[in-house]
């Protein structure tokens, strides 16, 4: 880890720290948003939200449990679920950060690169969501967001050899409904065709 | 601050060490790992999760076979106990969790003829309700004619968990914990349709027993 940000929950109190911290992980978080909606203006709140949810969830990181990546993710994970069940007035109550509002031309602009280049890795989540539950986490760690299996299990709490059984039969069912979607469409990086195929 | 930051980047960072100045998380306190960790100073967290599980339909608690094993593991206060009722369920009662006790709960569940995986995930998101009134149940597989194979309820002290072993037989499930106690069951995707029990959603519980 970062010795700028060690201990991680360091973050939640030291500006330099949090600024380190943020400094090698926003474009992570911003790719990780752009791969799960299309909306600018709710990608900049979502990051926001994670980076505020990471401040106040850092000390219950446990180094022994995975790289900082892999449990920024999970946090990101839970601050998108949250965002699904409650309704727009709920969250703007809630939220303390409105990202949209820190946005300008240039800003929009940058994030709407970021949500274009992502758009396979979208429809990959997409799809990612008519499988049965219990295959989603860890396909989107490793389909979605490029975590090694391992690291995937590690961040889902189950042994590597259960889950590279579960991820070779939950990507042979992703990738039969992307086929079944767009069979034409090869508009994606080497690196995604892999891990789905 | 960093200059490779582009003008969103660099306004969201000077709002975040706003943040931390104005409002500086504390930091945590060590505590027994058994003991809820919710004890170790959790700094402003923006939904209170006080989860507990009970599936003990009304005046079932009497019916509990306590004799057949409290667990307790290394003489540490365990953070929960397994029970088999009189009617075969077996009964997990939790007031809280930490890492260690999953793998604990699981091989205590085994004791009792349960085969699931227990995981310790406290950024998972919590499928039970994290802000359920106590009482209010929340039921997982099984058919609805016949009743659900596990039901979760909140209590004011914990989390209770009512497992009926024949209905799980052959279903591979999972239980995630975080420091409060149940955060859900996952498990195959019901079939509604077909008459079972949805998964973790209590609105379409309801709808099923209408149906």
């Amino acid at each position: 880890m970062n010795p700028n940000y060690d201990p991680l929950e360091s973050i939640g109190r030291d500006p330099d720290a949090l600024e380190a911290f943020y400094g090698d992980h926003i474009e992570a978080v911003q790719g990780f948003v752009a791969r799960r909606v299309w909306d600018p203006e709710l990608a900049a709140d979502l990051t926001a939200d994670i980076f505020l949810a990471a401040i106040d969830g850092a000390h219950r990181y446990e180094a022994d449990r995975g790289p900082v990546l892999a449990w920024l993710y999970g946090v990101g994970r839970h601050v998108l679920a949250v965002e699904f069940r409650r309704n727009d007035r709920e969250l703007r109550i809630a939220r303390r950060i409105e990202g949209r509002r820190l946005l300008d031309e240039s800003g929009i602009t940058r994030i709407e690169e970021q949500l274009d280049a992502a758009k396979f890795a979208r429809r990959v989540y997409q799809a990612i969501g008519q499988l049965p539950e219990r295959d989603r986490q860890l396909l989107e760690l490793v389909a979605v967001d490029g975590l090694s299996v391992t690291e995937a299990a590690v961040e889902l709490g189950v042994k590597s050899g259960t889950a590279r059984v579960r991820l070779h039969r939950s990507r042979a069912r992703l990738a039969a409904l992307l086929r079944a979607e767009s069979p034409g469409d090869v508009t994606a990086s080497p690196h995604q065709l892999e891990v789905i195929s | 601050m960093n200059d490779n930051l582009d003008t969103f980047q660099t306004a969201l960072l000077t709002e975040l060490r706003r943040e931390v100045i104005d409002s500086p998380r504390q930091a945590p306190q060590a505590v027994p790992s058994s003991a809820p960790s919710s004890a170790a100073a959790a700094p402003r967290r923006s939904t209170v999760r006080r989860l507990s599980v009970v599936g003990l339909a009304s005046g079932a608690a009497a019916s509990l076979a306590v004799s057949l094993g409290l667990v307790s593991f290394g003489g540490t206060t365990p953070a929960f106990a397994v029970t088999t009722a009189k009617d075969g369920d077996v009964v997990v009662t939790l007031t809280g969790a930490g890492p260690a006790d999953a793998q604990q709960l699981e091989a205590a569940l085994k004791d009792h003829g349960i085969e699931a995986d227990v995981v310790y995930d406290p950024d998972r998101f919590p499928v039970v309700e994290p802000d359920a009134e106590e009482g209010v149940e929340t039921r997982y597989f099984g058919r609805v004619s016949e009743g659900p194979a596990i039901i979760v309820r909140p209590t004011e002290d914990g989390t209770v968990v009512r497992i009926d072993g024949d209905k799980c037989d052959g279903v591979h499930w999972t239980m995630y914990l975080d420091d409060h106690g149940v955060t859900g069951i996952l498990a195959p995707r019901p079939n509604v349709a077909a008459g079972h029990h949805p998964i973790g959603d209590r609105s379409k519980v309801h709808a099923a027993r209408r149906n």
